[in-house]
């Protein structure tokens, strides 16, 4: 079953995601940072919302007591 | 000299192991002010196994190919009583209190550590360019990277140091300095070499292997070191086999797939010759060559490199208020990854997993794949692009170009020197097998040696 793609039309602000998550990068450390995590941000979110419901990530969990069964 | 042709020579008591441990260190000795390979050499330890290797050869009692071999680790490999850096200032003084699993097999193996390669910082990079213990060059040419992060092991084998060091590759950092130094270089199969007590980038792409002077002594490597172990939990059940291609290892009858797109895109004209002329020696030693189409690598890569960063900014967060303790480089992909949305890391192994099921298809149509390791040769020290086909490209995302994308499907892959430069710089081939397949990996990879007789090449210093 594919899923309802997810689009988003705005880039993501990494100066609010870093006060957000209370990470202590320096302003200029985050310009820095901003070409190359736009860059990778517009590539993946296409990949990203096209992935059908059913598909479950390549790691999963297991059970301590069933592991090494 | 190879480590078969050592192994013969010890076993006709032509060498010892001390004299072979007195001449490695003696050369480390004389290279380490030029190459800077290594971060610690234990030389007494070195010595006293040896001189143990020698009794036991003496006694009767022999431990196999590796027996009285002079082999060094990465040092993300914990050896208990040595100190293992992870090429970061964070662990300068760390002592393990055990060693990692790799080295447990290679000592039951009677190899003898002669130390500790540098590397780059958290081996995390392509450069080897270390911040806190040096820049590691390259044989070949002093003035060029020798690619990373296990960058110190590449040098070590390719200066004549040693016959084998390990590595680590997270995402190429085996086989971009295999490709770099011209020597042979393993990745094997997630799951078949055991990560335990080596110390992590990431928590699934990590792979340990051996890097060489020929295919053959990969194979020698990978027979003591793969198998099953309980401590990692990743670590599979699946048999181990004797991965040595024979004297007369044939490619008679494989079909060698050669991608019809991404993998010869962007390459230096030079690499590019070199390559396709391994496909054609293929054809000529009898292998059907056919063309395939692969999935999309570059969405693969872009896979790996969210995974990457959201999980070494995972375990390398905690240290992240000590931020002068990181080298530039480091330090802005351990940033980047702490900005990485969860959802995208969970979407990003969602996306493998389709991917992983997605690439079967190329084994439908053939049993190997013949790539380049690396789109160009070694880049200069301190360079941070490169021009290809009139166009400039970030060097680091060049070198993991056409490697990274085998981590996140966890597939072995060899990288072996297929010729030199008209600079004198070698250039890398890569050969991609199915899950478990290093036997025939390796046994193809050794064909192709046998008839280009490029092996034990170590540079002039």
């Amino acid at each position: 079953m594919a899923g309802p793609m997810e689009t988003r039309n705005t880039k993501r602000d990494w100066k609010q995601i870093a006060h957000g998550l209370a990470l202590d990068i320096p302003e200029s450390d985050l310009e820095n940072l901003t070409p190359a995590l736009n860059a990778m941000d517009a590539a993946f979110a296409p990949l990203a919302a096209n992935i059908p419901h059913e598909v479950e990530p390549a790691i999963t969990f297991g059970w301590p007591a069933e592991e090494g069964a | 000299m190879t480590i078969q042709e050592a192994a013969a020579a010890l076993r006709a008591r032509t060498v010892s192991a001390a004299e072979l441990a007195d001449a490695a260190l003696g050369r480390i000795t004389k290279l380490q002010e030029r190459l800077n390979a290594f971060i610690t050499v234990t030389e007494e330890r070195a010595r006293e196994r040896a001189r143990q290797a020698d009794e036991e050869l003496a006694r009767g009692v022999d431990r196999g190919p590796l027996h009285g071999i002079p082999v060094a680790v990465k040092d993300v490999f914990c050896t208990r009583g040595i100190r293992t850096t992870c090429g970061s200032k964070l662990f300068a003084d760390f002592v393990p209190d055990r060693d990692a699993a790799v080295v447990e097999k290679l000592e039951a193996a009677g190899a003898v550590p002669l130390g500790k390669t540098n590397m780059h910082e958290l081996a995390y990079g392509i450069t080897s360019g270390n911040p806190h213990f040096g820049a590691v060059r390259n044989p070949w040419d002093t003035e060029r990277i020798p690619g990373g992060s296990s960058g110190g092991s590449g040098a070590a084998v390719a200066g004549g140091m040693v016959f084998a060091a390990m590595g680590s590759d997270t995402g190429g950092s085996i086989r971009i300095p295999a490709s770099f130094c011209g020597t042979a270089g393993l990745k094997p199969t997630f799951g078949r070499v055991s990560r335990y007590g080596v110390m992590p980038l990431d928590f699934s792409l990590d792979h340990m292997g051996p890097m060489t002077r020929s295919v053959r002594d990969a194979a020698l490597v990978l027979n003591a070191i793969a198998g099953y172990d309980a401590r990692d939990d990743t670590s599979s059940r699946k048999p181990v086999e004797d991965y040595l291609p024979g004297v007369d290892a044939s490619i008679r009858g494989l079909r060698i797939g050669l991608p019809e797109n991404f993998y010869f895109d962007r390459l230096h004209p030079e690499v590019d010759r070199a390559v396709r002329r391994m496909a054609e020696l293929a054809e000529e030693l009898g292998a059907r060559v056919v063309p395939v189409r692969v999935p999309d690598m570059a969405a693969v890569n872009l896979v790996g490199r969210v995974i990457l960063l959201s999980e070494a900014s995972a375990l390398m967060g905690r240290h992240l208020d000590r931020r002068e303790e990181f080298g530039a480089d480091v330090l802005a992909l351990l940033d980047q990854g702490r900005l990485m949305p969860a959802t995208d890391y969970i979407n990003a192994q969602r996306l493998r997993r389709m991917m992983q099921q997605e690439f079967q298809c190329v084994w439908k149509q053939a049993d190997l794949l013949l790539t380049p390791a690396t789109p160009t040769t070694a880049p200069r020290i301190g360079q941070t692009t490169v021009e290809i086909d009139g166009e400039m490209e970030d060097a680091r995302l060049a070198s993991t170009r056409l490697v990274r994308g085998i981590n996140v499907l966890g597939l072995p892959a060899l990288s072996m020197p297929c010729g030199f430069s008209s600079e004198g710089l070698s250039v890398g081939l890569q050969i991609i097998g199915r899950p478990f397949e290093e036997e025939l990996i390796l046994r193809a990879g050794a064909a192709l040696e046998d008839a280009i007789g490029v092996r034990d090449r170590i540079a002039e210093l």
